[in-house]
Parts: structure tokens; sequence; C-alpha cells
């Protein structure tokens, strides 16, 4: 058959997939009736077979270039995953998430001894040489942190609903982006996620350690002690996902790295929902739990329970439906 | 065809075809960023009242900037059909591999590792990626399994331009075929001049240069589509 006629049988059948496709676009208003919509399999396989056609037949890029962008568009819309999000992510929430933290128990531990060893190392070092703390925080910075929770100031009193709402935010927006950071920065062979973590080790041990030895730490402690428990275990899963990804590259087994990548990030990437999610409720009880006056006893119970929580849910979420 | 030559990644489709992916380059992608950077930066202004409202406001403000400053492009690849407000200003869109739309794990990979390319400062480590790579993939690309392509500029006519068809004294392969047809298709897209100049090569075939031998190649396109 030659170019012309075959453009012109085939004209119509284009034009149609043409207007289902722009109707079906983002921007478009345009409804599309579900018995043309049914249409739309067929439609998108005769055009690729008349795209096959005209790249066999070499009639012309034009030609062949309309028809592969016809072809491209249509794909989009058929191959569009149905997805029933809710309950995934209840799912996920439930057994999933937990689930994948166990399958990953080796760097959950060496990523919380990364951690843990530098927070305790450097609090007692902060507790008993007080002077070699400024090696570690500028006087500045630990100023400010004084003044948040000296004993004279009540932290309540400056806390009222309205501010509680501006702080959960600033918590979330802080600390759930440095889970992503710790994340991303793993994938540099997994040293973005050690010096992340050793770093914030640091950081809060010598907190720590000052607070305790200037005997602040009444202040302190009942203030962390109810979202320390998802806050930490949250940073560490997220550089465990981190560091998952980087591990990829130093250690991709019998794959391509490319390879390696491409089929385990997405797993990877489930960690640090996870973390990000956890994070999120860490974020939500610093902001309107942790401030809140109540007996410190209260606190601590309330610290514990939490505590409890995260180590019952770590364990055994998921853990019958995956028998 | 020649996709060596040129950038363009065929994926097969299971429907037995060939699609080609024309990969986006490296003068597109930094203009998209660009109108992505300032879209982004006109958000923010634009969301700043918002801190006139005591502590809710605050609170609203911060988590939008929060959203923004991750999810801007996530959302957009999403619901956008891969397409951030900067791609779309250049026809770009963002794909996997195969040529089917992303989902979430592969944009939000992609966008979360910008982080990375962003390295050691000015998309440092993502632009020698991308230089190294055939489909100009920078690191959260090859992650995501994702590439930037061209869409879009389908409108131009199929119709070669309206001359009397003329049937080529000799016969001729599919390629020469192929290439007068290419001649017609694309003629109207140069100067006269410049298609008179290119027609001139073909003298042998057309015995003719200047107008005549442009009005002869187009002839024989024309009559090679089917005219008669």
């Amino acid at each position: 058959m030659k170019r012309e006629p075959f453009i012109a049988a085939r004209k119509p059948r284009w034009k149609r997939l043409e207007s289902m496709l722009a109707a079906l676009s983002p921007g478009a208003r345009a409804e599309v009736p579900e018995r043309e919509l049914a249409q739309l399999p067929r439609l998108y396989r005769q055009v690729c077979q008349d795209l096959a056609l005209a790249q066999r037949r070499m009639y012309g890029r034009e030609l062949v270039s309309r028809l592969n962008a016809m072809a491209l568009r249509g794909r989009e819309q058929l191959y569009r995953a149905p997805t029933r999000y809710l309950r995934q992510w209840i799912e996920f929430v439930a057994a999933g998430f937990p689930r994948l933290v166990r399958e990953e128990w080796r760097l959950f531990w060496i990523c919380s001894v990364l951690f843990v060893v530098p927070l305790v190392g450097v609090a007692v070092m902060a507790h008993e040489r007080p002077d070699l703390l400024y090696s570690v925080l500028d006087p500045e910075s630990l100023e400010n942190i004084e003044s948040m929770y000296a004993p004279s100031e009540s932290l309540s009193a400056k806390r009222d609903a309205d501010r509680n709402v501006a702080m959960f935010a600033f918590y979330i927006r802080n600390n759930v982006g440095i889970d992503f950071q710790i994340f991303a920065s793993g994938l540099v062979f997994g040293i973005g996620a050690i010096l992340s973590l050793i770093y914030n080790g640091v950081h809060f041990g010598a907190i720590v350690g000052h607070f305790l030895a200037i005997g602040y730490e009444t202040q302190l402690f009942p203030f962390v002690v109810g979202h320390s428990s998802w806050e930490l275990v949250a940073m560490v899963i997220a550089a465990v996902a981190g560091m998952r990804l980087g591990s990829l590259l130093v250690a991709p087994g019998r794959r391509s790295r490319a390879r390696a990548l491409v089929e385990d990030a997405p797993r990877c990437l489930k960690l640090l929902v996870g973390a990000a999610l956890m994070t999120t409720l860490a974020a939500f009880i610093e902001g309107f739990w942790s401030a809140q006056p109540l007996p410190v006893s209260v606190k601590y119970g309330f610290g514990a329970a939490m505590w409890m929580l995260v180590i019952v849910y770590l364990l055994l979420g998921g853990r019958r439906r995956a028998a | 065809m020649s996709e060596r030559l040129d950038t363009v990644s065929v994926v097969e489709a299971p429907e037995g075809v060939e699609l080609s992916l024309r990969v986006a380059g490296p003068s597109a992608r930094p203009l998209a960023f660009l109108i992505d950077f300032l879209v982004r930066a006109a958000i923010f202004s634009a969301l700043s009242w918002m801190l006139l409202f005591g502590g809710v406001g605050q609170a609203l403000y911060l988590l939008s900037i929060f959203t923004v400053e991750w999810f801007y492009p996530v959302l957009f690849e999403l619901f956008w059909h891969g397409q951030t407000p900067g791609k779309r200003a250049l026809g770009l869109a963002v794909v996997r591999d195969d040529g089917t739309p992303v989902g979430w794990s592969a944009s939000v990979l992609r966008n979360f590792l910008r982080v990375v390319d962003f390295l050691p400062g000015l998309y440092g480590v993502g632009i020698v990626s991308a230089g190294a790579s055939r489909e100009f993939k920078r690191i959260g690309d090859h992650v995501a399994g994702t590439v930037v392509i061209h869409v879009g500029r389908s409108s131009s006519a199929l119709e070669l331009p309206d001359v009397p068809p003329l049937a080529p004294r000799v016969p001729l392969t599919q390629e020469e075929q192929a290439a007068l047809l290419e001649f017609g298709a694309r003629s109207r897209t140069w100067t006269k001049a410049r298609a008179e100049e290119l027609a001139g090569e073909l003298e042998p075939l057309t015995e003719a240069v200047g107008s005549e031998g442009r009005q002869r190649v187009l002839g024989m396109a024309r009559w090679i589509e089917g005219a008669r």
C-alpha cells in the first residue's frame, strides 16, 4: 500500500484516538463517555500496528513520529497502574513496615551503635570535662538551648496552643527533612548516612552531658522523653534506608550496580517512608504533648509507654500474617 | 533506524512495536529547572502572608514550605503526566525507561536524590552523571529508572506540498524513497534557498537544479507517496 492511501484509510481512527487522548490529558475539561473509553485499548493496538508498518515501509519521519507520539500517549493512559492507596497504606503501616525493619536487623543494630556510642561517649565526656564541650558546640547555640530549658523559666508558660501548632510544623519540616537528607546522602556508599548518625549522636550527647553537668536535666528530660522513642528510632531507620541504598553500590551482588539500584531502591524508599511517618508522629507528640505542664511522673510514664509501644510495634507488627 | 546518531532511546512495547523516546538533552533540562526554581520562589513569597496569622499561620506556612521543598516535583510528575511547570513549558516529561508513566516510588526517588545530584553545588554530580550517560540521566534518574523525554510537537501536517507528481526515471531503493519522502515532509521547515541547495545534490536524478530541481524532488516524493 502506498503512503497516501495508507494515511487516508487510517486517518479517522487516528483522529478518534487523538481526540480521546486529548480529552484524557491533565488540563482537559472534556469527559470521555464510557463506551468510547472501552475502545481505547483497541485503538491503541491499531496505532501500534500502524506505527510498525509505517516504520517498516519508511513512510517518512513525520508520519512515524506522529504515530510514535500517539502510541506513547496511549501507552501512558493504558499502563497507569490501578491503585488502592488507602488499603495499601494501612497494610504498610500495620505490617509491611515493621517487617521491612526486621529484615534489616543487622543494619539496624549497626546504625543504632553508630548513633548511641557517640551520644553516650560525648555525654559522659561533657559531664566530666565541661570545657571540652565547646569543641563540639559553639557557645552561642549552647546558650540558646540553655535558655530554652532553664529551670527558672517554665517551659510551658512560653507555649500556648497557638505556639504548639507552629512548633509541630517546625519539627515536621526540620526532622522529616533530616530523615530525607540522611537517606539521600546514604547513596554515596553509605558514608553520608554514617556521618549524619555520628554527627547527631555527638550533638545530642553534648547537650545531654552539658545539661547533666549544670543540673538542668529536670527540665530537659521530661520534655524529650515523650517523643524521643519515635524520633530517635525513626532517625536510625532513615539511616538504615540510606545505608541499604549505598550498599547497592558497594556490594550489588550478582547484578550490575545500575540493575541493583533500580531493583532494590523502591524497598529502601519504603523504609524511609515508614521512618518519615514515625518522625511525623514524634513531631506531633513534641508539639502538643511534650510542653504540657504535667507532673514529671506522668511525663516519664508516658515516655516509657511510648518506648514500649515502639519496641512492640517493630518486633511484632505484621508477624502473624507473615507466617 | 538511526538511533545511534540521534539522542533517541528505543523501547520495545508488548504490542510488538518499537517506540522511540526522544531523550531531553543538557540544554532543555536546566532551563526547565530554572523555570521551576522561579515558580517555587514565587510560591514561597506568595505563601508568606500566612505568617501574619499567629501560630496556626506559621504552622501552615512551615508545612507548605516543607511540602513544596520536597514534593513540588513529585506531585506535579504524578498528577500532571510527568511534567512540572518548567518541564511543561519546554515540552519535557519524565517517564520510566520503558516509556510508561512514573509512579510514586520512582518519582520520589528521582527527586529526593537531587540532594546527591546537587553535590558539590549547582548540580555538579548530576551534570557529570548526565554527561556520562547516553540518556542524560542524573543519579536520581539512574536509581529510579526514569528518563526525561521530549513530548508534544505533533501538530505538523502530514501532507506533502501540493506539486504535480513525477515518476523517478530509475527504480529507487526503499532507503532512497524514504529519503525523498523525508525531504518532502521537512522542506516546509527550510528556506527556499536551503531546499534548492539540498535538491541540487540530487541533480543526477532530477536533471535539474535550483527551483526546478526542488520541484522535481517534491514531485517524486508525491509520486512515491502514491499520488498520480
